[in-house]
């Protein structure tokens, strides 16, 4: 038995040996490969801090030449595209326009351009985010090519830098491609075209009314409700009276959370005793969101709820509304028989802190 | 008589050592297989998110509340320090709730000062079962903060990262969890970390190469399959429906992490819902490890003991056709090679002395043998690190490659030879039920 072992151990030795060897050689080449990348990010940081003060510079005084000197001279140069784009990505106004005034004396459009027809993935986001700000319509149809890309990020960067540089022309394309899009894209893509503010309502009621797919309606409805207008709520309030689909009924609710609607009051008090507290809570919220005394009635039921998140929020709500019902919790609270007191106490305290529960009902339908 | 004891011996020994090849053999196979997955799904995944798109995502009003807990028992020195680092994570909604576990030192106290707390009435949601609550803290300067005083009973992206799996499928995935590194060598500044350096020290230094071990490759793999058995209790993301539904975590279990998942898989299969554990190889969370042997004893030992006692209360399991691949790859692969596996490994270091001594092999043959095998084992190690610069070099420097290189030198060499002993000795305590500390 045993000399079979010795010849088997001869047999896989020495397998092992070469497969060692090829591993430990792979990891002296990543050594080699890490050195000289670690000297290649020295060199960058050097010109990156050589540029980030001639950019500082510039944004003070005005002056380009030296700027756009240097800029020119490193036409292309992939430290510069980074450090433009960082700086475009939390700059705004009257800087952020001479940012791109410098992004495209550089040419960094060709260099985006160049990105956008990479391989790497990585390089191809790049491409897509300096696109966004440039603005660049000459690469529309590269870009229309990549909606279709297999990678979701990229098909939904790039529809977000069509919508910026194409504006509302973009939208029925870009609506005709969602219902093939994974539910998490729909939403970025979605808010994405809210950016373009009150023109995109009609597309998107139009849209919203030829789908079944709950899976559309919600996160069209919500929306919406990011867009905080008002226009829409007849439409919503109808999806809230019929949808039978508690995604589509979190959504609308969402909606009139952000965008009070007198008509929908009725409606949502109904929500206050609906079996899932989640909803319980939300109605609560909405119908709160406006300090109106005949709301008071409706909340203090709500004080003996069987559950807590929902007790906890009323009591919020009611410490918040103040006078009366303020003084009504300061009884409650000073009770020994109320089950309620301590809640109570713990709501009184956090109030005179400054401390309200926060919770945003926006997006949370898909947890439903 | 004494000629049967004779041949038993010899042919026990044999059988042993036989057994033993056989075991190393098929365990650094399965190893390699599982690294191999993992390495092909991480670069199939594209899991890269480019600070650019990860910022826009940052800014996304769609992305549901997370809280963390954070539990601290007798941590004065990092309590603080840890909380710090939650606050400041980039995600747009989320609360810290640190829960004092019963600490008889400064914890408290050094929490209350540093961040203005002020007691306020207890009252809460008891959903799930929990030692009485002395005191609830509220933070006048973090509105998002709160401390609960009990009974006794990372980057900071690594939260927009972990929800990934959540964001893209977000009725399915029910937990999801990161990598766990030592955090030793780290470098931080105002609750963020600005630099990722090794350990000096080689108990820190082997810790660094077992945790990638472990998280990059065992768990990635089998992630991939859905057969995720542990969520290290330092770094997951749970639905909060689902954990209240199984009944939160186990006070009667060590390894209460483990257990919690073994249970999440049991109630969804049991219940036929469609559900995900996910696992992320990228986002990061840093921990602190033991900085001296007695203590990595106490906590290896510790660990082993839980893993008995879970795979013990959830036997049901194994090869069970019903929990799908839960039943057939991870739950066996626990019981044998990491609960069993090092009582068997000792068992035949123990075997070796008396192969040669009654001249069944040569020394030399023993030598020749276990250097294949420790060969076999490290150049596993070795390819993790391979992996690991690969996909996310959290060491940029060329130092720090090469330390990691000794570091899983001494580690397979040395350092997994006392693990054995201690891992065998916790198997045996169990099975023997002997009197124990923990």
């Amino acid at each position: 038995m045993l000399e079979t072992l010795e010849h088997g151990i001869s047999f896989i030795g020495w397998p092992i040996v070469i497969w060692f060897c090829v591993i430990l050689l792979a990891l002296i080449i990543l050594c080699f490969y890490r050195f000289f990348i670690n000297l290649r990010t020295a060199r960058d940081g050097k010109l990156k801090n050589l540029l980030f003060n001639e950019t500082k510079k510039y944004l003070i005084d005005g002056d380009t030449t030296k700027i756009i000197k240097l800029a020119e001279r490193r036409r292309g140069e992939p430290v510069l595209a980074s450090l433009i784009l960082d700086l475009m990505e939390r700059m705004k106004g009257e800087d952020y326009d001479k940012l791109i005034y410098v992004a495209k004396a550089a040419g960094l459009n060709a260099w985006a351009t160049k990105c956008l027809k990479s391989h790497l993935s990585g390089r191809k986001q790049k491409g897509l985010t300096l696109m966004k700000h440039l603005r660049d319509k000459s690469a529309e149809d590269l870009l229309r090519k990549l909606m279709k890309h297999l990678d979701p990020v990229i098909r939904y960067a790039s529809m977000e830098v069509l919508v910026k540089t194409m504006g509302v022309e973009i939208i029925p394309e870009i609506l005709g491609q969602l219902s093939g899009e994974p539910v998490s894209a729909r939403r970025q893509i979605l808010q994405t075209l809210s950016t373009l503010g009150r023109p995109v309502i009609l597309p998107l009621l139009n849209f919203l009314e030829s789908s079944d797919d709950p899976l559309i309606q919600a996160p069209v409805i919500e929306t919406f409700a990011i867009l905080g207008i008002s226009d829409p709520a007849d439409i919503v309030l109808d999806y809230l009276r019929k949808s039978e689909d508690r995604r589509v009924q979190w959504a609308a609710l969402s909606f009139f959370y952000i965008v009070p609607y007198e008509p929908t009051f009725s409606l949502i008090e109904e929500y206050l005793k609906d079996d899932d507290w989640w909803f319980r809570r939300l109605a609560l919220m909405v119908l709160t969101t406006e300090a109106k005394p005949e709301i008071l009635k409706l909340i203090f039921p709500l004080l003996e709820d069987p559950v807590w998140e929902v007790r906890y929020f009323a009591a919020h709500r009611l410490v918040v509304y103040g006078g009366e019902s303020k003084k009504i919790l300061e009884t409650i609270s000073q009770s020994k028989d109320n089950p309620s007191s301590s809640i109570m106490k713990r709501v009184l305290k956090e109030h005179g802190m400054g401390i309200y529960p926060g919770y945003s009902p926006v997006g949370q339908w898909q947890l439903r | 008589m004494a000629a049967a004891l004779t041949e038993f011996l010899y042919g026990t020994t044999v059988l042993i050592i036989y057994l033993g090849v056989y075991y190393f053999l098929i365990y650094n196979l399965l190893n390699t297989f599982i690294l191999i997955m993992a390495a092909r799904w991480i670069f199939r995944q594209n899991l890269g998110l480019s600070k650019y798109i990860f910022s826009r995502l940052k800014q996304s009003r769609f992305l549901p509340g997370v809280s963390m807990i954070m539990p601290a028992h007798n941590e004065e020195e990092t309590a603080v320090k840890s909380a710090r680092f939650m606050l400041f994570v980039d995600y747009p909604l989320f609360e810290v709730i640190i829960v004092n576990d019963g600490s008889t030192d400064g914890t408290m106290q050094y929490l209350i000062e540093a961040y203005q707390l002020e007691s306020v009435p207890v009252d809460y949601n008891q959903a799930i079962s929990s030692k009485p609550i002395k005191a609830i803290y509220r933070s006048r300067v973090f509105p998002n903060l709160t401390v609960i005083d009990k009974e006794q009973g990372g980057k900071s992206d690594a939260l927009l990262k972990i929800m990934q799996p959540v964001i893209n499928k977000p009725a399915e995935v029910i937990a999801s969890g990161g990598v766990v590194r030592i955090a030793e060598g780290i470098e931080e500044r105002g609750g963020r970390i600005i630099g990722v350096k090794t350990p000096n020290r080689i108990i820190s230094l082997t810790q660094v190469v077992e945790y990638l071990r472990a998280f990059l490759w065992g768990r990635i793999g089998f992630s991939a399959i859905n057969s995720l058995l542990i969520i290290s209790g330092a770094f997951g993301l749970f639905r909060r429906d689902a954990v209240i539904e199984v009944g939160g975590y186990s006070t009667k279990h060590i390894g209460e992490d483990m257990e919690l998942i073994a249970r999440l898989h049991k109630l969804f299969c049991d219940k036929k819902r469609k559900y995900q554990i996910a696992f992320l190889p990228d986002p990061v969370c840093w921990t602190h490890g033991p900085t001296d042997y007695k203590t990595l004893y106490k906590q290896r030992t510790r660990w082993q003991r839980g893993l008995g006692q879970v795979l013990f209360t959830h036997r049901g399991l194994l090869f069970n056709p019903h929990y799908k691949t839960v039943g057939w790859c991870s739950f066996p692969h626990f019981v044998f090679f990491e609960f069993l596996g090092p009582l068997f490994e000792l068992l035949v270091y123990l075997t070796i002395p008396l192969a040669i001594f009654l001249k069944l092999i040569s020394p030399q043959m023993i030598v020749i043998l276990f250097l294949s095998i420790f060969v076999f084992t490290l150049s596993v190690t070795l390819a993790t690190v391979v992996l690991d610069q690969l996909a996310f070099p959290h060491f940029t420097r060329v130092r720090d490659i090469v330390k990691i290189m000794a570091g899983a030198v001494i580690e397979t060499f040395v350092i997994r030879f006392f693990q054995t002993c201690w891992k065998a000795y916790a198997v045996l305590t169990l099975f023997f039920r002997w009197k124990r500390k923990w």
